[in-house]
Order: C-alpha cells, then sequence, then structure tokens
C-alpha cells in the first residue's frame, strides 16, 4: 500500500460534494434555493429521467454577471456572505458557495446568465463564451453522479426520486407563495403554484383544492405564518409538515412536537396534521451553520419559539369546523390524463379552492334528532344539512368538557355510591390515586386506602353508571400512571368520561337523543371526542341536491 | 310422511278481537334483534282450554292461552310480526284457522278474508322450559304488579354488572321481597305470600322481564302463581291463561340491607302530586349538572333549585311539614322522579339524616315499600 498523499483535487471536491448532493432533490433544492436568493417571482423546474437524466432550472431572478459566472462554479463562491460578521445574521438560503461548485463536481453542468454561458463537466469548466441574453438564470444538470457511480448505485427507485424532488420544490412553493413555481417531470406538471401571494391556493396547487379548503390561516400572529390542517384532515405520517425559519425548511423534532401537541384531543392516535409554518425570527436569533445540508437549525431560545407555534396553531385551530361529508372530486391525475395539463390543473386549482370554502354553522337553531340508526348513530336534521352523531363520542366530549370546567372551578360533582366498592390495583396506581387526590376529588372520584394494595371507591362523577366504577377507575389510575405529568389529570378526565358516556349500542328515546344532541351544539371543541375521534358527519344540503340532480 | 302430514294438520275456531290481544302481547318477547330466524316466529299449538300461543327471545317467554274451538289438533309457529297485523284489522267475526300440514300453510278464513300464510314446522321452535315441577307460591295479582313496578326502574341498565340489570326476588318466612338498585339508588318492597311455607329462596330476576309482567298478567283475576324450577335457573309467573317465563341472572347479589338509613336528623311531609310538578319544572334547569336539583328543608317549607350556566336557573318553594333540623341536601332529579312516579299515595314522607347520607323516600307511615337515594356532593352556595 502506498503512503500518505494529498487527494487530488478531483476527488476531495467529489468527496465534499457528497455532503451537499445526495440525491438529484439536492440539485434541485440547491437551485431553486439560488433562485430564489437572487429574488426570482417565477421559477421553472423540469426533471428527466428522474434527475438523472436532466434537471434544468430557469428563473427570472437578478442572474449572475457574465465575468463572474466560471467564478461561480469555484469552492467557496458566493455573493451571498462576505465578512465572518455576515454569518451572524444570515437572511439568504445558501451562503456557503459550495452549491454550484459541489453540482459541477459530480455532473455535467451548463449554466446562462447574462448572456453568457459557461459548460463544466467533473468540475472543470469546458467552454466559456457568450449564450442566450435571458433573464436571470439557466441552469442544467445533465449525467449527474455519472463519474460517482457508487452514488449512483445508491439512488432509490425513480418514483422515490421523483417524490422526493416533488417534496423539495412543493415545500418551497408553500413557503414562498409569491414566486410562480412550475415543476414538470418528463413533460407532465407536478406541481403548478400561482405565484400571486396567497399561501391557501399555493396549498391547493400543492396539496389539491380539497385540503386547501380545509386549511386554517395563521393570522396577526407575532413570529408564525402559515395554514394548519382542520383536526378532520389528516395525514397517516408526518410527511405533510413542513416548517420553515424565514422561509427555509429545516427539521425540528421539537417544533413538531409543539404542532402536534396543539392537536391533542382532536386526531386519533397515528394520525398527523398538515401544516406549513414558516418562523419569522430576526436572524441573529437563529443559526442555520448547523449541518451542511441546514436541515437543522438552532434557535437562541427555542422556548419562546415553542410557545410561539403553540400560540399560532392554537388561534388557527379556535375556527376547527365539523366533518362533512364529500362525494370525492375528481382526481386531479384524472384531469392530467386529458391531454391540457397545465391548464387543466391550474384551472383547477385557483378556482374550485372558492368553491369549496365553507360557509359558517348559524349558531342556535338546534339539530331535530330523527333517530338512532346501526348500533349508535344518531341521525338529525340541522340547517344546514343531515347530521350523523356518533352518541358514545358526542356524549364523551360534553362529559369531558363538562369534567374539566369542574376541574378549573374546583368544584367538584359527585355522586357517591350506596355500597362503596373496593378494587385491588397495583403499588403504581396506588400511588398515582393517592399523588392526584386533589384533581380526582375535582373531578368527582372519591377513593380511600384500604389496605396495601387496595382502594375503596366512595364517589363517582355524578354522571357515571355505578356499575361501571371499578373498570374506570381501573383505566383513570392507569392514564394517570402512564402519562406525563402535564397532561395526566386530563388523560384522567377521558377516561372518566369514556366511562360515563353512553354506549355505542344504548338504546337512547327521542328526548335523550334531543338532548345530547343540544348539549353537543353547546359544548366546545365538539368536532371531536377526546381521544380525536370525530363525533359528527355533515351531510349538507348541497351535497345531496347534487346527488339527486335537483340542481337544474 | 302422510302419518306427519296428518298429525300436523289443525282446524281451530276463534275470535279475532281475543286473538289480537293476546298475539299483540306475546310478540314482546320477540326480540328485534335476534339471530334466529325461528324467533321471529310465534308457536301456535292446540291445547284442552283453546289455543296457546308462545314467543321466546330465549330470554324470557310469554304464553297466552285464548279460547277457541278445536276441530283438529295440530301446532305450527307463524310469523309473529305479519300474523299480528293481520289478525288486527280482521272484523270481530268467527276466524277458523286451518294449516296444512304438508305445506306449512295456514289458512285464516274469517268474513270476506281467505288468506293463506307460510309457517315453520312447531319442531323447529326451541322447547322452552315447561313450569310443572319446582317450588311454588302465590301472590295477589295487583300487588305483586304493583311491587315489580315499585322496583323494577331501580334497576341498572348498564351491562357492567348483569346483577343490577336484575331485581332481588326473595322469599323468606313467608314473605315475598322485591328489591333493585343500580347503585346509586335503592328501591324496595314488601308483600305476603301464601302457601310458601318455609320455603327460601333469593333469586335475581332480568328487569326487563318483569317489565313485561304487567301487560302479559293484565285482565287475569285474582291470584299470580310464581313457580321456582329445581334448578333455581327459571322463573314462572302464571296466572288464569297467561304465562311470563324468565331465565334468571346467575350471581351474588349485594347485600342492600346495610345501607338502608336506620336513623334521621329530618323528616318533611309533601303532596306527592304537588313534588313531583315541582321536581320536573326545576329539573329543567338541571342540564350541565347531571340533573342535580338542590332540596332545602327549613321550617315549614321546602325549596327546590337548579342552574345551569348557559341556560337559567329556577327556584320553587312548597310548604311542607318539616320536623327536625334544617338540610340543604342535592338529588339526581331523576332517581326522585322515577321514585314519586311509582309511589302510589298522595303524601310522601322524606328522611335525611345530614348531607352526605342517604336519603329514605317513602309513603308516610307505611313500611312495606322504601326508596333510597344517595346524595350528589356538591359545592353548596
Amino acid at each position: 500500500m502506498s503512503g500518505i498523499h494529498r487527494l487530488q483535487q478531483e476527488v476531495a471536491d467529489a468527496i465534499a460534494a457528497g455532503e451537499v448532493i445526495e440525491r438529484p432533490a439536492s440539485v434541485v433544492k440547491e437551485l431553486v434555493e439560488n433562485a430564489l436568493d437572487a429574488d426570482a417571482r417565477r421559477i421553472t423546474v423540469e426533471v428527466r429521467g428522474a434527475g438523472r437524466t436532466s434537471i434544468r432550472v430557469s428563473d427570472d431572478g437578478a442572474g449572475i454577471v457574465a465575468d463572474e459566472l466560471p467564478l461561480a462554479f469555484m469552492r467557496h463562491a458566493t455573493s451571498k456572505v462576505s465578512t465572518l460578521a455576515d454569518l451572524h445574521g444570515i437572511t439568504s438560503l445558501g451562503f456557503r458557495g459550495e452549491a454550484l461548485a459541489s453540482i459541477a463536481a459530480v455532473a455535467d453542468v451548463t449554466c446562462a446568465s447574462g448572456g453568457a454561458q459557461i459548460h463544466l463537466r467533473a468540475g472543470e469548466a469546458l467552454e466559456h463564451g457568450s449564450g442566450p441574453l435571458l433573464p436571470g438564470v439557466n441552469i442544467e444538470v445533465t449525467d449527474l453522479f455519472a463519474n460517482v457511480p457508487a452514488r449512483l448505485k445508491f439512488l432509490k427507485s425513480d418514483a422515490t426520486e421523483v417524490a422526493a424532488i416533488r417534496d423539495v420544490v412543493s415545500a418551497l412553493a408553500l413557503l414562498h407563495p409569491h414566486v410562480k413555481f412550475h415543476l414538470t417531470v418528463d413533460g407532465r406538471l407536478s406541481v403548478g403554484s400561482g405565484g400571486d401571494g396567497d399561501r391557501r391556493r399555493a396549498s391547493a396547487a400543492v396539496h389539491g383544492p380539497t385540503v386547501a379548503a380545509e386549511m386554517l390561516e395563521i393570522v396577526g400572529l407575532p413570529l408564525v405564518s402559515g395554514l394548519v390542517s382542520q383536526p378532520r384532515v389528516s395525514r397517516g405520517t408526518r410527511d405533510w409538515i413542513v416548517l420553515a425559519v424565514n422561509g427555509r425548511p429545516i427539521m425540528s423534532r421539537t417544533l413538531v412536537f409543539a404542532l402536534e401537541e396543539c392537536y391533542q384531543g382532536r386526531l386519533e392516535r397515528g394520525r398527523h396534521p398538515i401544516a406549513v409554518l414558516d418562523i419569522g425570527i430576526d436572524p441573529e436569533l437563529v443559526d442555520v451553520n448547523v449541518h451542511p445540508s441546514k436541515r437543522e437549525v438552532r434557535f437562541r431560545d427555542e422556548n419562546t419559539v415553542f410557545a410561539a407555534v403553540q400560540r399560532a396553531v392554537r388561534a388557527a385551530l379556535g375556527g376547527s369546523e365539523p366533518f362533512f361529508y364529500r362525494a370525492a372530486p375528481p382526481s386531479p391525475l384524472e384531469r392530467n390524463q386529458t391531454g391540457q395539463l397545465a391548464t387543466a390543473h391550474e384551472a383547477w386549482s385557483s378556482v374550485a379552492v372558492q368553491d369549496l370554502v365553507v360557509e359558517p354553522a348559524p349558531a342556535g337553531v338546534p339539530l331535530r334528532p330523527l333517530g338512532q340508526v346501526g348500533p349508535g348513530y344518531l341521525v338529525a336534521e340541522g340547517p344546514q344539512g343531515v347530521v350523523l352523531v356518533d352518541q358514545h363520542a358526542a356524549h364523551e366530549r360534553i362529559l369531558y368538557n363538562r369534567l374539566l370546567a369542574r376541574l378549573r372551578e374546583g368544584r367538584g360533582m359527585s355522586q357517591p355510591l350506596l355500597m362503596p366498592a373496593a378494587i385491588d390495583v397495583e403499588p403504581a396506581l396506588m400511588a398515582a390515586a393517592a399523588d392526584h387526590e386533589a384533581a380526582l376529588s375535582a373531578l368527582g372520584l372519591e377513593l380511600v386506602e384500604f389496605g396495601p394494595r387496595s382502594l375503596r371507591i366512595l364517589a363517582v362523577p355524578a354522571e357515571m353508571p355505578a356499575s361501571r366504577a371499578t373498570k374506570a377507575v381501573q383505566e383513570t389510575l392507569s392514564a394517570l400512571s402512564e402519562s406525563r405529568s402535564d397532561e395526566a389529570v386530563e388523560k384522567a378526565a377521558a377516561a372518566l368520561a369514556c366511562h360515563s358516556a353512553v354506549r355505542f349500542g344504548d338504546v337512547l328515546d327521542l328526548s335523550e337523543q334531543r338532548r345530547l344532541l343540544s348539549d353537543l351544539e353547546l359544548a366546545d371543541e365538539a368536532v371531536t371526542c377526546p381521544h380525536g375521534r370525530p363525533t359528527r358527519l355533515l351531510i349538507e344540503w348541497q351535497e345531496l341536491t347534487r346527488h339527486f340532480r335537483r340542481n337544474y | 310422511m302422510n302419518a306427519k302430514a296428518i298429525a300436523t294438520q289443525m282446524k281451530v275456531t276463534c275470535r279475532p278481537s281475543v286473538l289480537s290481544q293476546a298475539l299483540q302481547v306475546v310478540s314482546r318477547a320477540i326480540s328485534s334483534r335476534t339471530t334466529l330466524p325461528i324467533l321471529n316466529n310465534i308457536l301456535i299449538e292446540t291445547t284442552a282450554e283453546g289455543l296457546a300461543l308462545t314467543a321466546t327471545n330465549l330470554e324470557i317467554g310469554i304464553r297466552k292461552v285464548v279460547p277457541a274451538e278445536v276441530a283438529m289438533e295440530g301446532s305450527t309457529t307463524a310469523p309473529a310480526r305479519l300474523l299480528t297485523d293481520f289478525v288486527s284489522t280482521l272484523p270481530d267475526q268467527d276466524l277458523e284457522l286451518s294449516l296444512d300440514g304438508a305445506t306449512q300453510s295456514l289458512g285464516l278464513r274469517c268474513a270476506r278474508f281467505d288468506t293463506h300464510i307460510k309457517c315453520i314446522e312447531a319442531e323447529e321452535f326451541p322447547p322452552g322450559p315447561r313450569p310443572d315441577e319446582g317450588d311454588r307460591l302465590e301472590v295477589p295479582l295487583d300487588e305483586l304488579v304493583k311491587a315489580v313496578e315499585q322496583t323494577q326502574m331501580a334497576a341498572s341498565t348498564d351491562e357492567a354488572r348483569p346483577v343490577l340489570t336484575g331485581v332481588l326476588v326473595q322469599v323468606q318466612a313467608g314473605n315475598l321481597t322485591l328489591a333493585a338498585t343500580d347503585g346509586h339508588r335503592l328501591a324496595v318492597r314488601k308483600l305476603p305470600a301464601q302457601g310458601a311455607g318455609d320455603l327460601e329462596a333469593s333469586l335475581i330476576v332480568p328487569a326487563r322481564a318483569l317489565a313485561e309482567l304487567a301487560r302479559v298478567l293484565k285482565g287475569e283475576p285474582g291470584r299470580v302463581e310464581i313457580i321456582i324450577s329445581k334448578a333455581r335457573n327459571q322463573i314462572f309467573f302464571k296466572a288464569g291463561n297467561s304465562e311470563l317465563t324468565s331465565r334468571l341472572i346467575d350471581g351474588k347479589y349485594p347485600n342492600y340491607s346495610q345501607v338502608i338509613p336506620s336513623k334521621s336528623s329530618t323528616t318533611v311531609r309533601v303532596p306527592t302530586a304537588e313534588l313531583t310538578q315541582t321536581v320536573r319544572a326545576v329539573s329543567l334547569f338541571a342540564r350541565d349538572s347531571a340533573n342535580v336539583i338542590r332540596v332545602k328543608a327549613t321550617s315549614g317549607a321546602v325549596t327546590l333549585s337548579a342552574t345551569t350556566n348557559e341556560v337559567g336557573d329556577s327556584k320553587a318553594e312548597m310548604s311542607a311539614e318539616v320536623e327536625g333540623s334544617e338540610i340543604q341536601i342535592a338529588f339526581n332529579a331523576r332517581y326522585v322522579l322515577d321514585a314519586l312516579g311509582v309511589i302510589g299515595e298522595d303524601e310522601v314522607e322524606l328522611l335525611f339524616d345530614g348531607p352526605l347520607s342517604p336519603g329514605l323516600l317513602r309513603p308516610p307511615g307505611k313500611e312495606h315499600y322504601l326508596y333510597v337515594i344517595m346524595p350528589v356532593r356538591v359545592a353548596m352556595s
């Protein structure tokens, strides 16, 4: 084996490039971010062969001065940062001066701007001369990773790589609604935003009009802007959560947690919201230079940001609306195959959103119960249409709110048992009962120790059937001992509400139905039960009109 | 084949009005959610007394015999709903029922009607227990019906503890005691039994079954015969031509006697109707608080009140005979109304022993009925 020697420039560049350019989506990200830094208002991305064949990005931004074109492809060459002090207050997306050099190190790049054009391969400038006089920068990357076969081998399937590219463009389109994004994959439109500055229309372009109509906008709050989904619209993964700082997409487990915590009690376990959150913060207060891909950032005061996110999301969620039944809208995919790709899609995304915006429910008109169907659904007529109610979930929500109100006011209302019941519990649950005695008593539950491993139930919340006392106490104490301390009492209240509520399957007479429905109307956050399951489904009159063709 | 066909021939004549009433009562045993199709049918058999109709959901069974002229003996099962609905529309002229044993087609001829209903063989019908053996006692019919009414509503409707969905029926020292509780209130009613001798028994009868008793025995004369099966798993109530059968609930009933208050510090006596009307009105304002009404007894008056933040509040004062110390106590209005609705006396006596101890409700000066309610614990203002 030979001795130690300095790596050839070419090898060193390829290694360095690997940190920035991992896959075709990284190329797209770097080039689009450059375009955004150059104040482009229109950014077009064309991808062929999942980015392996070619990636072309053109914008209408400031462009690069003809003479500086070769310099732009040198490592650590940038116009965005010049002094060390600049690094502490970065406002641009890029700043390392590595992107173009890194791309050029692993691909064949042609870049035209300001009337000049340069062609590089594997980091070597092959040609430099005059080019077309176009606004902004036009850059085409072909034969990506041709000189780095190892990396080529690690690329995933075409579909996966295309999805990654789409995610990159989507996130930036959502975060920069004033920029018109146009992504085509093998000639077919994938993302096309209008660039009119309207975040909801940007969301329609990315998420589809149905979802966009269900997004709640965060308005008038410091630090945070964006959109969050109503609880009735959710996804099985966190892939639909886009977080950003000053327009830069970031990853932050803490902030995702802050977001999801606001949905607690509104979403089922395993469901996640759709969100676009941009944190506008003084660049001095955030360090973006933590990770080469700049996906992680450090906040000087993370708690403030955490709190601001929660305030913003909670404020937006205050306007949650109930669940609607909708017949499936025509799939955008089918429309794409009709031939008039871009136009059809754009028309659909911009017009349809307004059609689907939902009128808020007129308050105070009571639901009229019509009866019970299946094992436990109530059918009622309301001003907007036919309402189906899950009787258990609805009652659970009503009781949960009532229990929390008693907890807040410290005025428990308990129904002592005629015959106190004894239950055997594990030591951990004994401890939970002792630790939370005051809260449990405010919830209406009165327990006393009855030997080392058993409790005597003296009283239960006023609404609970006595026969469910033992099971309810068991589960309430489990909820207390298994939950984090700040949410334990709420979980306990949810367990008590669940056991006090009418069951799915109980027969309710009309007066009981009427009462349940009117209590539900009065309840806050009545859209879901405390576990996040929906309480009701609205089939709007217009939906029925449409279905029965009574609209013409 | 032929022999059987002949054996299942049947021909009887009866009056539609009588048959219709019986069919409606018997149909009560049919569960709307049965999984066994045969249980949607009513068993029709000829007997020495006439035509016997039986329906069951395997938990309870109802049997009625209607007077009929039997020309040919036989049996079959007919769909309950169709038969009941059809017979109820017939004019009250002689109705002739005739079965074609081979096709199980039941012909109904009455006035201008000639109708055929498709039936299922009687052999398919679950045989069900018969009250031939077991311990017997007798009680006056009207008293038993009243006792059931006064206790059955206190049983739990929640299946979490099956024993509480039943009414405890105890036979002891020549007395019959019915008791029911859902854990928050308790109703106990005693009545004398005859022919019990030294029989002692303690059975849990589903409240759902007892709820049918009044309807099943309606119009029968005098006394009810209660028969407890030898295996102690079935109970029969029999009067005249009517019979209710029920499975018993297995398990140990809680010892309720210990919760009956033995002393009181306040006694209130008020007219039943006035109290009922007042509780009903005030409780409309007890919505967000689990139906809770507050009761305040002072010298010469009882004040009821309820409040719901979003709805409003209501207060009513009624004059009453109050003995002992003043008291403020809160109850679930429904529990109070349940008792007032069945107490069957012009006046009712309420006994309290402090705001946290069970309250007692009973007919003034009588011992045969008592109703215990656990108060609700609320912050008094």
